[in-house]
C-alpha cells in the first residue's frame, strides 16, 4: 500500500494519503484530515472505515482540479468491489491506480524538446 | 473437360463415403447380445428410475458440489475488514498528528470549526459503503 501511495504521488504530483480506521466523523472528520494537512489544496485523502463499511475520498482543491468526483466515484466503486470480497489492501491498492491513471500529467513530449 | 472429370471424381468420392458411413446399418444382426435382441422386460422399474433420474441427479449434485464448495471455505476466512482492531492506519501524509491517532487533528490545527468547515467547502471527491 506503501508503494502505490508513493508512486500515485510521484505519478501525480499530488499528495496521497490513506487512512485505515474508524471514521466517527464521517465525512466532516475526512476533510478535517485535509485541512490538516502540510499541503490541504493538494491532498487526496483516501479514508477507509472497515468496520462502518464507509469510504470517503476527499480532495483539495488543487486535487479537485486534476481528479474530479467523477473519477474519485469511479475509484470508489473499484475499491468497493474489493471491499466486498475481503480484499481490503487490494482495493486500496486498485483504487488508488484508478485515481493515478487519472490524475498522471499529461507529457507533452513536442514542447519539451524546444 | 478439367472441369467435368472434377465433378466425377468428387462425385464418386462422396458415393464412397456414403457407403462407408451407411455400411455398418446392412450389418446381419444374429448375436444374442444384440441391441435389438434383447429383451424389454429385462430393465425393472427401479433399474430405470436408477439410470434415468439417479444418474442425471448425480450429476446435478456433483456439479453442484463444485461450484459451492470453493464458496464454504471462503466464508470461513475471516476478511481483512472482519479482522481490524480499529487502530487507524496512515500510510502517506505530511501529518504527524494524522498519523498518530484516529481523532481529527484538523479542528484543533486550524483553530475552530469553521475554519476547517471553510477549507473543506472547497475539497471534492466522493463518498461510498459496501
Amino acid at each position: 500500500m506503501a508503494r502505490a501511495v508513493d508512486s500515485a504521488d510521484a505519478a501525480t504530483g499530488l499528495s496521497f494519503v490513506v487512512r485505515v480506521g474508524v471514521l466517527d466523523g464521517g465525512r466532516a472528520e475526512a476533510e478535517a484530515l485535509v485541512a490538516s494537512e502540510a499541503d490541504p489544496h493538494g491532498t487526496v485523502l483516501v479514508a477507509v472505515d472497515p468496520l462502518a463499511k464507509r469510504l470517503e475520498i476527499v480532495t483539495g482543491r488543487r486535487a479537485a482540479a486534476v481528479l474530479d468526483d467523477r473519477t474519485c466515484a469511479l475509484a470508489s466503486l473499484t475499491m468497493t468491489t474489493s471491499f466486498v470480497a475481503g480484499d481490503l489492501v487490494g482495493g486500496v491498492c486498485r483504487g488508488l491506480q484508478v485515481l493515478t491513471d487519472h490524475g498522471r500529467a499529461v507529457v507533452h513530449r513536442h514542447l519539451d524538446t524546444l | 473437360m478439367l472441369t467435368r472429370t472434377r465433378a466425377a471424381l468428387a462425385a464418386a468420392l462422396a458415393l464412397v463415403l456414403c457407403v462407408l458411413v451407411a455400411a455398418p446399418a446392412s450389418a446381419t444382426v444374429t448375436g444374442p447380445t444384440s441391441v435389438i435382441d434383447q429383451d424389454p422386460s429385462v430393465m425393472t422399474v427401479g433399474q430405470a428410475l436408477l439410470v434415468f433420474a439417479g444418474i442425471p441427479l448425480l450429476v446435478v449434485a456433483l456439479v453442484w458440489l463444485l461450484v459451492s464448495a470453493p464458496g464454504w471455505t471462503r466464508d470461513g476466512r475471516p476478511s481483512d475488514a472482519d479482522a481490524w482492531t480499529g487502530d487507524a492506519v496512515v500510510v502517506g501524509g505530511s501529518t504527524p498528528e494524522v498519523r498518530a491517532g484516529s481523532q481529527p487533528a484538523a479542528l484543533d490545527a486550524a483553530g475552530t470549526e469553521e475554519a476547517a468547515a471553510e477549507d473543506a467547502a472547497e475539497t471534492g471527491g466522493t463518498s461510498a459503503q459496501w
